[in-house]
């Protein structure tokens, strides 16, 4: 099971950067971006995000 | 004197490479983790996609940026688009090239007839009062212009702003593609920049903007990685946003332009010259073949077309009739949709729509704004270069 997601937030406006950069062809724009299943978190997008949009969520075990 | 720049942008790295070949201290800061903001490219799958701009500059060469860029000693090579434009007729793909003697003499009497309106009786409406008295074909041109060069609509520019954008054309000429794309021109700044021991940090974004007491002067700027003090503070993200760093809103919002554009690969040219092509009467306002001027922008056998579809509502229903109609326009030829990239909000195509400038000054004596979000009389990267000019004359007495 992933131990983190990554999602994107509302101020997303569809820029591509991250598509542009990501070195596991995890990320498809359409107006907006969206994370797909080849993300492998390593959240270089989030370096080249001009608003801040992407972020990483973690899903530790540790409380269950 | 030490200077703190905020951003990377074009505005900041112009201002920062001329500052240190003056003598001037200088630090950026960039939040992001590359330089060049929207005037850069990335490498995908070969192509070197720009990140905002269309690998164009408005008046090529001989433009405020291009003469900008030969002043500081920049090596880019501008290749002046020929012809500067056509005009794609129908879907059969007849075109025509944008030259005066195309329109129709009546449309000309209109426009020497609202010039007349404007130097005698101030006369000075929007553009949309205006385009129902021209024929069909110097409206839709008028109108793909816009689209194409502002990422506006009529409506949103006064006469008198297009009359200084029309008399730049004719006083500096047409566009022109830097060779190596946005990309060689960033590059070649940050050069000059790092041989005149300028500090660019990236991934250090700038969370404050600190005033004295009197709220007049900006006293210490505060980065992710610490406080320092500098004697003056250039900003390159724009009004708004440099008004949130220093906690206070001193002017109205500013109102951004939109808009969407496509990177296309087709197997063999599509416009087959370094204009541009105006497309009329619909979403698209234009489209340019940058690879007729310098191939390496796309991988070999390939060539990377662009087009621009201004946005005024919802970016993802505009995108899908934005590749409808790119799918009629391209009938006929094999291409393959690279990147779609949409621009608004803190991340537009222009943070102030051409004609609603604030200039470059704030309440801060020693803080002005520099780029797109401060231009000078010009479009573009041009105005950017022209609002620069203008601060480091009457800031700095930099001619």
């Amino acid at each position: 099971m992933k131990k983190s997601i990554v999602v994107v937030d509302d101020s997303c406006v569809g820029c591509s950067f991250c598509m542009l950069i990501c070195p596991y062809d995890g990320v498809n724009v359409l107006g907006k971006a969206e994370i797909n299943d080849n993300c492998n978190a390593c959240m270089k997008c989030s370096m080249y995000c001009p608003n801040s949009s992407i972020k990483k969520i973690n899903l530790d075990s540790s409380e269950g | 004197m030490r200077v703190a720049v905020i951003g990377a942008g074009l505005g900041g790295l112009l201002t920062s490479a001329v500052l240190l070949q003056k003598g001037y201290k200088v630090d950026v800061f960039e939040k992001l983790n590359f330089y060049g903001g929207r005037f850069t490219s990335f490498n995908y799958k070969g192509f070197q996609i720009s990140t905002g701009a269309l690998h164009m500059i408005p008046h090529g060469r001989r433009g405020p940026l291009g003469k900008m860029l030969k002043k500081i000693g920049c090596k880019v090579e501008i290749v002046d688009s020929k012809p500067e434009g056509e005009i794609l007729l129908s879907e059969r793909g007849e075109r025509i090239e944008v030259r005066s003697a195309v329109f129709p003499l009546r449309s000309k009497m209109k426009f020497l007839k609202w010039v007349l309106a404007y130097k005698l009786l101030r006369k000075d409406p929007t553009m949309d009062s205006y385009e129902k008295e021209l024929d069909e074909l110097s409206m839709g041109f008028l109108r793909s212009f816009l689209g194409w060069s502002l990422s506006i609509s009529p409506s949103d520019i006064r006469f008198s702003k297009l009359l200084a954008i029309y008399q730049r054309v004719r006083e500096h000429g047409g566009p022109g593609i830097p060779v190596g794309g946005c990309k060689k021109v960033v590059d070649e700044l940050v050069e000059v920049i790092k041989s005149n021991n300028g500090n660019l940090h990236l991934r250090n974004p700038v969370i404050k903007l600190t005033a004295n007491e009197g709220n007049d002067e900006i006293q210490k700027i505060i980065t992710k990685r610490g406080e320092f003090e500098y004697d003056f503070y250039i900003s390159n993200i724009g009004h708004g946003l440099t008004g949130r760093l220093v906690g206070k809103e001193y002017c109205k919002p500013e109102k951004e332009s939109k808009g969407v554009k496509y990177s296309i690969s087709v197997d063999e040219p599509f416009i087959g010259h370094t204009g541009v092509l105006f497309t009329l009467g619909g979403r698209i306002s234009g489209m340019n073949e940058v690879t007729n001027a310098d191939p390496s922008l796309a991988p070999k056998g390939k060539h990377l077309l662009m087009a621009h579809q201004p946005l005024y509502i919802d970016a993802r229903e505009e995108i899908k009739k934005g590749l409808e109609e790119l799918k009629s326009i391209l009938n006929g030829y094999k291409y393959e949709i690279i990147a779609i990239q949409s621009y608004y909000n803190d991340w537009p195509v222009n943070r102030v729509i051409s004609g609603l400038d604030f200039g470059y000054k704030t309440p801060y004596r020693n803080l002005v704004v520099v780029g797109d979000g401060a231009k000078g009389d010009d479009i573009e990267v041009d105005g950017i270069a022209l609002g620069i000019e203008r601060m480091l004359s009457e800031m700095f007495g930099i001619k």
